[in-house]
């Protein structure tokens, strides 16, 4: 979408037109549901916390500082609605403090990329506050001091969480790396190989036999 | 923010879930949910601002309604139920009492009868004791008991006619009473004295109440009131007078407030790159705002018919339409908004009254005001300042009551 064309449809949401508003909302859908799926657990929690945003935006539109870039302050929108949406749940569960949270090992990763959809299958496995946290720290790059003053949670807090996520998140993708090569086959080749020599050795025995 | 991450696994994280290029399909039904959620949002608002507007009406009705019934209250005379009253009217029933017994009339006149010289000397009568407190106290609490038996009707002639109590002494001399304290009959009664007279209350107890129509022209700027734009204020206010000097007013007023802003003088929060792709060269704005104002007054001069008042405080603008014209050079584009933007004591108020009694119920005032934001007013948060000067009429809501 070109600026004239976002301009001329924020123009129109200022004057409360449905059909401007549909249309800002679909141009904005896929880049706003992107950041919800990141902090929600499912599609639908994503779709709740998305339209809360989306209705802060056609709310607060004349607030919007034009010296801003609009997308900008509609992906701000959606990240603080998201974490206001977990952020009552944060108190019920993992909320273990430690001081320094141990590093994890992550040079033993694989190096080869995972799909979106994997990786986004992965975060959304993560309770609550273990993926909040760590799209906070991994993905929008706050410090742990910021995490927990946004979060209202302790520093060690945070730094437990985003550990334990880590932690959590490899598995995932150690799992996942066995599964996706047993999935690609490189396994069965090898059955289908000895199975293969199974056969042909038996083959010329019965022959030898005959 | 903090230092770069060099963790692989965030890394992988923010690199695979950043890419722009997963495209989510469109939900229709997410759609229906916001529609759903906007209508909701929208009804809400509509119900809000009928509710301001009608609890604003109620609660000056509810003012007006309290302040005329402790008007008739005050004239009324309830009587005051504390034991200094008690008392005074058991006396006078006891001072009936004895007349009736001494066959001389109900009535007594002061100095004219022996039978009340005697009745005046028997210490033990509550009745004289009371005259003797008149008679030996300080004049603030002569006078606050003077009011008291004038309110129960207790010998009217001869309190009137005794100047508020500052020649009851001669006339209880002209009576051989030589008066004397009552220490040893209710030994609270100096304290309360001593207490009482030094000290002038900030509040009286009866406030009185005054109604104000008033019209303003005013000149309205965004900054500055330089090439400000002519609007007008039409509304009421009432004022509830604290003290001799201090009075409160609220009211409401409605007013329309039309500005102008030239983006190019780069003194408002609009920049040039608008929401058009043409740049933005100037904004006619015009309001239609509910102002409702709080103001602290004090009195600066007060001779014959003239007084001279200033005040200050703060409004609420409550924005009930806003309209505005984005002019793009050869372009451009309306927006009005309604019932959107409200500012809570978000201006300042500076004014000052000149009021000229014309009888003594109506006065004639000017109201000379200026009113500063103290945040950013209306859909673009301007700077709106605005000065006029108020003319109306101001009504003595107390009746009763000689202005003062």
């Amino acid at each position: 979408m070109g600026e004239a064309e976002l301009n001329q449809l924020i123009a129109g949401c200022l004057q409360q037109s449905r059909k401007d508003q549909k249309m800002l909302y679909k141009a904005l859908y896929g880049f706003a549901m992107g950041i919800c799926l990141r902090y929600a657990g499912n599609r639908y929690e994503a779709a709740e916390i998305m339209n809360q945003g989306f209705l802060k935006v056609f709310t607060n539109l004349h607030q919007y500082n034009q010296d801003r870039p609009f997308i900008a302050w509609v992906g701000r929108i959606m990240m603080n609605k998201s974490v206001d949406y977990y952020r009552s749940n944060m108190k019920l569960a993992f909320t273990e403090d430690i001081e320094m949270a141990m590093d994890i090992g992550h040079d033993d990763l694989p190096d080869r990329q995972l799909n979106y959809n994997d990786l986004l299958t992965m975060i959304q496995r993560l309770p609550n506050a273990y993926r909040t946290v760590f799209n906070l720290f991994a993905v929008e790059g706050y410090s742990h001091e910021e995490i927990a003053k946004t979060l209202n949670i302790s520093v060690g807090t945070s730094k437990s969480n985003l550990f334990k996520a880590r932690e959590k998140l490899k598995t995932m993708i150690l799992h996942a790396d066995y599964v996706t090569d047993y999935k690609s086959g490189a396994n069965q080749q090898k059955i289908i190989s000895i199975g293969a020599v199974c056969i042909s050795m038996s083959f010329l025995i019965n022959t030898i036999v005959k | 923010m903090r230092a770069p991450n060099e963790n692989k696994l965030d890394q992988l994280f923010k690199a695979g879930l950043a890419a722009s290029d997963n495209p989510i399909a469109f939900w229709e039904h997410d759609w229906v949910e916001m529609r759903k959620l906007l209508k909701k949002n929208s009804s809400q608002i509509s119900a809000i601002y009928p509710f301001v507007y009608y609890a604003s009406g109620i609660a000056a009705i509810l003012l007006l309604t309290i302040g005329l019934f402790l008007l008739d209250q005050q004239h009324t005379g309830n009587l005051p139920n504390d034991k200094f009253t008690k008392r005074v009217i058991k006396s006078q029933q006891d001072h009936l009492k004895n007349n009736l017994d001494q066959n001389s009339r109900a009535s007594l006149p002061v100095g004219k009868k022996k039978s009340d010289s005697k009745l005046l000397n028997n210490p033990k009568n509550e009745y004289v004791q009371s005259i003797l407190i008149l008679g030996n106290s300080s004049s603030y609490y002569n006078q606050d008991i003077l009011k008291k038996l004038q309110q129960i009707g207790v010998n009217a002639d001869l309190f009137s006619k005794s100047n508020q109590g500052k020649e009851l002494p001669n006339m209880l001399s002209k009576l051989n009473v030589i008066p004397e304290p009552i220490a040893s009959e209710d030994p609270s009664l100096p304290v309360e004295r001593e207490k009482a007279q030094p000290k002038k209350p900030f509040i009286k107890i009866s406030p009185v109440f005054t109604l104000s129509l008033l019209a303003a022209p005013d000149i309205n700027g965004v900054n500055s009131l330089n090439n400000g734009q002519i609007g007008g204020n039409l509304g009421f206010q009432l004022g509830i007078k604290l003290s001799q000097k201090w009075s409160i007013s609220t009211g409401a007023v409605y007013a329309v407030k039309p500005y102008g802003i030239n983006i190019n003088t780069n003194t408002t929060n609009y920049t040039a790159n608008g929401t058009y792709a043409q740049p933005l060269n100037y904004i006619d704005a015009n309001c239609s705002v509910l102002d409702i104002p709080l103001n602290l007054n004090y009195r600066l001069y007060n001779k014959g018919k003239n007084t001279l008042v200033v005040g200050t405080g703060l409004s609420s603008y409550f924005m009930l339409r806003e309209t505005y014209r984005y002019d793009y050079g050869p372009e451009y584009s309306t927006v009005q908004i309604k019932n959107r933007n409200q500012h809570i004591m978000g201006v300042l108020n500076l004014n000052t009254t000149y009021m000229r009694r014309v009888n003594s119920k109506f006065s004639i005032i000017a109201q000379p005001y200026i009113k500063l934001p103290l945040t950013g007013i209306g859909n673009g948060r301007v700077d709106l300042q605005s000065t006029g000067i108020g003319l109306g009429v101001n009504w003595n809501l107390n009746l009763k009551q000689k202005s003062k």
